[in-house]
């Protein structure tokens, strides 16, 4: 869902985002939302996968092959994943 | 058992922040299929990591765990435009429309990684999951 925003800016931060945005071809909405969107993306930590999961019970999930049968390797690493992750989780 | 994308596929996902991993992120993103899951109930899952083709992006991600994708692969892979597949950046999600906008569509697969790009993936994924100890091994019986 869109929301409209009306904001007060400078008008030479505007003039420089249009330009960037015509050369990135696209809107200046476009390119506002994501460069928003980009900043609250959270910043890289000490290296550890950040796993973003919604169920709250992980308990004997299981990685599948091309043909949906178990694949024991691709499990292995989705467990350890899980076990070290850090997790944002379902509230 | 037929499922809707397989390993290696690129598609379009609403990928959520970490912080909020519930709800579908704002913006689509390509994502790369990693694997198929199934949780205990049965339910499917798509384990996907997050692709990006911003600079700023790109420097967010920890070191070795960027695998670039030129335009020139990205080309003969299905797609565009250069980008890196951030392995650090993960989910587990439903395969339902309000996370893959394009399921169910015969366009929901975008492109898929060639054997190459898969193999530089995995060596990135267990570098990243050799970098920590794992927990179940810390629990068990010393040697």
């Amino acid at each position: 869902m869109k929301t409209q925003v009306a904001l007060r800016l400078d008008a030479q931060l505007v003039d420089a985002a249009k330009t960037q945005a015509d050369r990135e071809n696209r809107s200046l909405a476009n390119f506002v939302e994501t460069v928003l969107a980009e900043a609250l993306v959270s910043p890289a930590g000490d290296g550890r996968p950040i796993l973003s999961v919604v169920d709250a019970d992980l308990e004997g999930v299981v990685a599948l092959d091309d043909s949906g049968n178990p694949d024991v390797d691709e499990t292995a690493r989705l467990r350890r994943l899980i076990a070290m992750a850090d997790k944002g989780r379902a509230r | 058992m037929i499922l809707p994308c397989r390993r290696g596929d690129f598609v379009d996902c609403l990928f959520p922040f970490a912080e909020r991993p519930a709800r579908p992120g704002p913006m689509r993103h390509i994502v790369y299929v990693r694997a198929m899951v199934r949780l205990a109930s049965g339910a499917l899952r798509a384990h996907v990591m997050l692709t990006t083709t911003s600079p700023s992006m790109v420097a967010r991600i920890p070191e070795g765990l960027a695998q670039q994708v030129t335009e020139a692969s990205s080309r003969r892979m299905g797609m565009r435009n250069s980008f890196v597949v951030d392995v650090h950046r993960l989910a587990l999600l439903p395969l339902i429309e309000a996370w893959f906008p394009g399921i169910g569509s015969d366009r929901f697969v975008i492109g898929r990684a060639d054997d190459r790009l898969q193999a530089a993936i995995t060596r990135r994924y267990d570098d990243m999951l050799g970098r920590f100890p794992n927990p179940a091994e810390n629990l068990g019986p010393k040697a």
